[in-house]
C-alpha cells in the first residue's frame, strides 16, 4: 500500500509544517494556560496582575484560534487529498495560504506579547474581538485577518477541480465536463 | 413485501450474508431500547433546567 | 402505505417531545411572566450621561415611582458601578436602566437570572422582582480591561420592617 508522503510528496510537506505550527502554537499557548492557572490560584504568581489578561489572550488565541485552524487546515488538505486521491490543484496557492497564516500568526502574537514590555507601546490584551469598544494595537486585527484569508487561499485550493491524478484536469474555474460532477 | 437485509461490501469479494424478513418482522429492539432511554434522558433533563436551574433560580427578568 | 410500529412510536414521541418544549416555554412566558431583556430602554450618548436626568441628577439612585415599584438607574464603568450598592424593601418590582460611558459590560446578580449586557450607547432596561429579603452580588460578567475581575456591587433586599425609604 503507497504511503501518502510517497504518494504526494509536495502535499505532505505543507501538511507537515501546518500541523508543526499547530503544536508549536499549542505548546505557547498551553503554558501560558498553566501560567495563568498557577497565578490565579496563588500558588506561583509568577505574572504580575497587571499582565495577567495579556497572558490570558494569548493562551486563548493561541489555543482558540491559532491552534485548531492550522490543525484543522493540515487535515483537510489530507482528507482532501487522500479521498479524491488526486494532489491539490496548484501548489503555490497551498504555499500562500500557509505563509499568510504564519505571518498573520506572528504579527497577532507579536502585539500580544508586547503587551509584557512596557516600554513598546504595543498591546492586546483584549481577549478576542468581541469586547468592543475596547480596542487593541492594529496589529493584532491585521494578523488575524490575514490569518483567516490564509484559511480562505486554502479552501479555495481544495474545491478546484485538477491536481497530480486527478480525474479532470482544467486547472481554471469551476467548470466541470464528465456529467458525473 | 420483503426487504433484504443485505449487508454491502466494500469491494473486498466478500460473501455478504442474506436472511429475508417481512415488514413486520423487522424488529430492533434494542435500537428502540436505546433511543427510548435517550429520550428518557431528554425529557427529564430539559424539565430539570426549566424548572430547577432556571426558573429554581429567584428574581428573574419579567419586564 | 406501511409504516412500521416502531416509525409511528417515534414519530409521535417526536411530536409529543415538541409539544412539551414548546408547552414548558409558554408556560414561562404567560404564567411565571418570563421576558427577555430588550431594547426598550433606548440609546443614549456616553458624553450625554452627565447631562442625563436619571444618571446624573445628581448622581445614579434607586427612586421609588409606585407602591412596590422602584427604578434603579446604574452606571456601570470601568471598574464599578454606580452606585455600587442598591438598596429596596423586600417584595419590590425593581426596574433596572443601566448604561456605560465606556467599554461594554455586565450586570448580573449572582445565583439568579437577572444578568444583562451593559452596552455603551445603550440603556438596558430590565424589571425583577425582589420577593425574599437578602443581600445579592453584582458582579460584572463582561471582561472590561485589567480591573474587571475586580469588579462588583451588591443589591440589599432589605425586610419591610427595616426599611424606611432609604436611598
Amino acid at each position: 500500500m503507497a504511503l501518502f508522503r510517497d504518494e504526494y510528496p509536495a502535499e505532505a510537506r505543507i501538511i507537515r509544517l501546518a500541523l508543526a505550527s499547530s503544536f508549536v502554537a499549542l505548546g505557547i499557548g498551553a503554558l501560558f494556560g498553566l501560567l495563568q492557572a498557577l497565578n490565579r490560584t496563588g500558588v506561583l504568581p509568577l505574572i504580575s496582575p497587571t499582565d495577567y489578561y495579556t497572558a490570558l489572550t494569548a493562551h486563548g488565541v493561541l489555543l482558540a484560534l491559532i491552534f485548531t485552524i492550522f490543525f484543522l487546515v493540515a487535515v483537510f488538505t489530507w482528507a482532501v487529498v487522500r479521498s479524491l486521491e488526486r494532489g491539490l490543484p496548484d501548489l503555490r496557492l497551498a504555499k500562500l495560504a500557509y505563509g499568510l497564516m504564519v505571518i498573520g500568526t506572528v504579527t497577532t502574537t507579536v502585539t500580544i506579547l508586547g503587551g509584557f514590555v512596557p516600554e513598546i507601546p504595543m498591546s492586546a490584551d483584549v481577549l478576542y474581538t468581541m469586547y468592543a469598544p475596547m480596542q487593541a494595537h492594529p496589529g493584532f486585527y491585521g494578523g488575524l485577518a490575514l490569518f483567516l484569508i490564509g484559511t480562505w487561499v486554502a479552501g479555495f485550493d481544495w474545491f478546484r477541480p485538477g491536481g497530480a491524478g486527478a480525474m479532470t484536469t482544467r486547472t481554471s474555474g469551476f467548470r466541470c465536463r464528465p456529467s458525473w460532477c | 413485501m420483503s426487504s433484504e437485509s443485505a449487508t454491502p461490501d466494500s469491494g473486498t469479494g466478500e460473501e455478504a450474508m442474506v436472511r429475508e424478513i417481512g415488514h413486520d418482522e423487522f424488529d430492533p429492539i434494542g435500537t428502540l431500547t436505546l433511543i427510548g432511554l435517550y429520550f428518557a434522558l431528554l425529557v427529564v433533563l430539559w424539565l430539570f433546567m426549566y424548572f430547577v436551574e432556571f426558573l429554581g433560580n429567584g428574581p428573574t427578568v419579567v419586564g | 402505505m406501511d409504516i412500521h410500529r416502531y416509525e409511528r412510536l417515534w414519530l409521535a414521541g417526536a411530536l409529543v417531545l415538541i409539544v412539551l418544549f414548546i408547552g414548558t416555554i409558554t408556560y414561562g412566558a404567560v404564567v411565571v411572566g418570563v421576558e427577555m431583556v430588550s431594547a426598550s430602554g433606548g440609546t443614549i450618548a456616553p458624553d450625554e450621561i452627565p447631562n442625563d436626568d436619571r444618571f446624573s441628577d445628581p448622581r445614579p439612585r434607586v427612586e421609588q415611582v409606585g407602591e412596590n415599584e422602584y427604578e434603579a438607574y446604574v452606571i456601570a464603568r470601568q471598574f464599578l458601578f454606580q452606585p455600587r450598592q442598591l438598596r429596596v424593601p423586600e417584595g419590590s418590582t425593581v426596574t433596572f436602566y443601566v448604561t456605560s460611558p465606556d467599554v461594554l459590560h455586565g450586570f448580573e446578580v449572582v445565583g439568579t437570572n437577572a444578568n444583562m449586557m451593559v452596552i455603551p450607547g445603550q440603556v438596558t432596561k430590565a424589571t425583577v422582582e425582589f420577593e425574599e429579603a437578602g443581600s445579592y452580588g453584582v458582579v460584572c460578567n463582561e471582561y472590561c480591561g485589567a480591573g474587571h475581575h475586580t469588579m462588583e456591587g451588591s443589591i440589599e433586599v432589605v425586610p419591610q420592617s427595616e426599611w424606611e425609604g432609604g436611598n
